[in-house]
């Protein structure tokens, strides 16, 4: 089987009313620390709800779950929602639902809407 | 010298000094000049000398049998007439010791009508304070310690009479022109001496608890030092003697030939006192690389014992490690559903499912390689989408772990023709602390570096089998994943 790797890309749609953080390829220890900075990034520029959208990740380590961990903890603090979209059935999705983040973070198969 | 051979010796010497002094007491009252004297041209032994050797053979005889009370009464006497004798010699006052049991009836080499030698008195004097010592209680004096140094005077002034008569150097049994001690006296003497020594050796080597230490006594160092020192004091003053004796003679040749005595040259002081001094130093440096030797030895002794000792807590502790290691393992596999499985040796680990894929060193990096590499044997050997990724998703944490606690990380991928992939991800780094073993292992969330602590959580959620190997010198966990789910252990056990 020939592996199709996705690569690690993330773009982010910010407004007044809120953020979209799109991702896309694996949430590990090496792409941690690129997408905190970005996260921080599109959350200084903008309020209302935040969304990450994982539905192109395909893998998530505990690492990864550290990051969305804080980012909930951080946002909610500040009085902002955080919703997190994960795709049916990926392993981010198997994971999350094994750990039964579900209690705690704001999960989501939806796709995100865009931000006007 | 064997302990009991070494214990055995004061009773023999004793019993020999008792026979030597009856010997000589029979010879005494029977006028057997042959028992006195030996040789005729020999001083005789006194008749005071053959009684302190028949009671002080007793005395060290009895104190080697353990009867200090005996040996104690045998020893008053060698005091009592060893003591004023000296005093005699000393004051030139006449206590009427000296025939006071005995009419001296012969005079050979004996200066004084019946009495003992200077130096024969000063060793009774000497016995007698050593077996004082010895039937006192050992105090802070240190008891073996006195009495083998005394006992090694008896016996060097025993020694170096005797070598007098051997080398035919009167001045060596004859101080200055007092009574000369005799033949069978300076052999008793050196068996008396010798035997205290052993005493006192023996003493030294008896712990309180019965026990037997091993090795010469501390005081081996002061033994021999006074030996030394006291075979140097004799031979000087036997030097002095003999100079005297050059010197008269000299002195007699020079009146003869009318040639005043102040004009013959005068060098015969250097040559004895130059031997006293090189004698003295040289005991003294004897004594000292003999202490030196003893120190080292018993420093030497220590650190084995310390070594000794270290090993054995070492042993045991490793003992009582095994054992919580054994309840803890126990404790793992039954909280985890039989899917932990902590080990103690390599051999305990799994054994490789069919050969070894190209093994994969682990960085930050390559982390993720190996999670494609297992990624697709996993699919090769026909494991589903869901159990892949699980097995997927304990891989990318075990390989993380060894990356970011461990050192030169290695995983290694296997599979089975049942379909069963194996992987092994191994570190050279200081393993998991076992204080904190169980709490890593099963509690969510647990942590020391400040993650959040799923990574052993997952690894048990995600895949059927875990093995965990860890130490001082590295980690190995071995992850197993079926095609499809094995049934749980206590279902098993459940009868259809």
């Amino acid at each position: 089987m020939d592996i199709i790797e996705a690569p690690f890309e993330v773009s982010s749609q910010t407004s007044a009313q809120g953020a979209i953080v799109s991702i896309s390829g694996d949430l590990d220890l090496v792409t941690i620390t690129p997408l905190g900075e970005r996260i921080k990034e599109a959350a200084g520029q903008s309020a209302g709800g935040f969304t990450l959208d994982l539905q192109g990740v395909e893998y998530i380590d505990s690492a990864g779950l550290a990051l969305l961990v804080k980012t909930h903890k951080r946002l909610e603090t500040g009085g902002r929602s955080v919703t997190i979209v994960v795709r049916p059935g990926s392993q981010p999705d198997r994971v999350l639902t094994l750990g039964r983040f579900g209690s705690l973070l704001n999960l989501s198969h939806e796709s995100a809407a865009g931000v006007a | 010298m064997k302990p009991s051979r070494l214990s055995a010796f004061p009773l023999v010497a004793g019993a020999l000094c008792t026979l030597l002094g009856l010997t000589v007491l029979i010879g005494w009252y029977t006028r057997n000049l042959v028992l006195i004297h030996i040789v005729p041209s020999f001083v005789g032994m006194a008749y005071n000398t053959a009684l302190g050797f028949l009671l002080g053979g007793v005395s060290l005889a009895a104190a080697a049998l353990g009867q200090r009370r005996v040996s104690l009464l045998a020893t008053l006497f060698a005091v009592v007439i060893g003591l004023p004798t000296l005093a005699e010699y000393f004051t030139g006052l006449d206590f009427r010791l000296d025939e006071m049991l005995m009419s001296a009836y012969t005079r050979a080499g004996v200066t004084q009508m019946g009495r003992m030698a200077f130096d024969t008195a000063l060793c009774f004097t000497l016995l007698g304070l050593a077996c004082l010592r010895l039937n006192l209680p050992e105090g802070r004096g240190g008891r073996s310690l006195t009495v083998g140094m005394l006992g090694a005077l008896i016996a060097g002034l025993g020694t170096i009479a005797l070598f007098g008569y051997v080398t035919g150097i009167t001045a060596a049994y004859a101080w200055g022109q007092l009574t000369r001690m005799a033949v069978h006296t300076a052999s008793g003497f050196i068996l008396m001496g010798l035997g205290s020594v052993a005493l006192a050796w023996t003493e030294e080597r008896e712990e309180p608890k019965g026990e037997t230490k091993a090795g010469a006594p501390r005081w081996l160092a002061g033994l021999v030092g006074i030996a030394a020192a006291t075979a140097t004091l004799c031979l000087w003053q036997a030097l002095i003697v003999q100079e005297q004796a050059q010197t008269v003679f000299m002195a007699r040749i020079a009146a003869r030939a009318g040639v005043e005595t102040q004009e013959l040259p005068q060098t015969a002081g250097l040559l004895t006192d130059g031997s006293l001094a090189a004698g003295l130093l040289l005991a003294a440096l004897l004594a000292g690389a003999v202490w030196l030797a003893q120190t080292a030895r018993r420093q030497s002794a220590a650190l084995g014992r310390a070594r000794d000792e270290l090993e054995t807590r070492v042993q045991k502790r490793t003992a009582e490690l095994a054992e919580a290691n054994r309840a803890l393992r126990d404790v793992l596999l039954s909280v985890t559903d039989g899917k932990l499985r902590l080990c103690d040796t390599p051999e305990q680990l799994p054994p490789a499912l069919g050969p070894q894929h190209v093994p994969i060193p682990l960085s930050r990096q390559d982390v993720k390689t190996l999670r494609h590499h297992v990624r697709q044997v996993a699919c090769e050997a026909g494991l589903g989408k869901d159990r892949s990724g699980d097995l997927e998703t304990a891989v990318g944490e075990a390989g993380m772990n060894a990356v970011m606690h461990g050192l030169d990380g290695v995983g290694a991928v296997y599979a089975s023709d049942h379909g069963t992939v194996q992987v092994w991800v191994t570190d050279q780094g200081g393993g998991i602390n076992m204080e904190h073993l169980p709490r890593a292992t099963l509690e969510r969330g647990y942590t020391t570096s400040g993650t959040l602590g799923h990574g052993f959580w997952l690894m048990l959620n995600t895949v059927d089998r875990v093995w965990l190997l860890t130490g001082a010198t590295g980690t190995t966990v071995v992850l197993e994943q079926d095609p499809i789910a094995p049934t749980p252990a206590w279902l098993r056990s459940v009868a259809a």
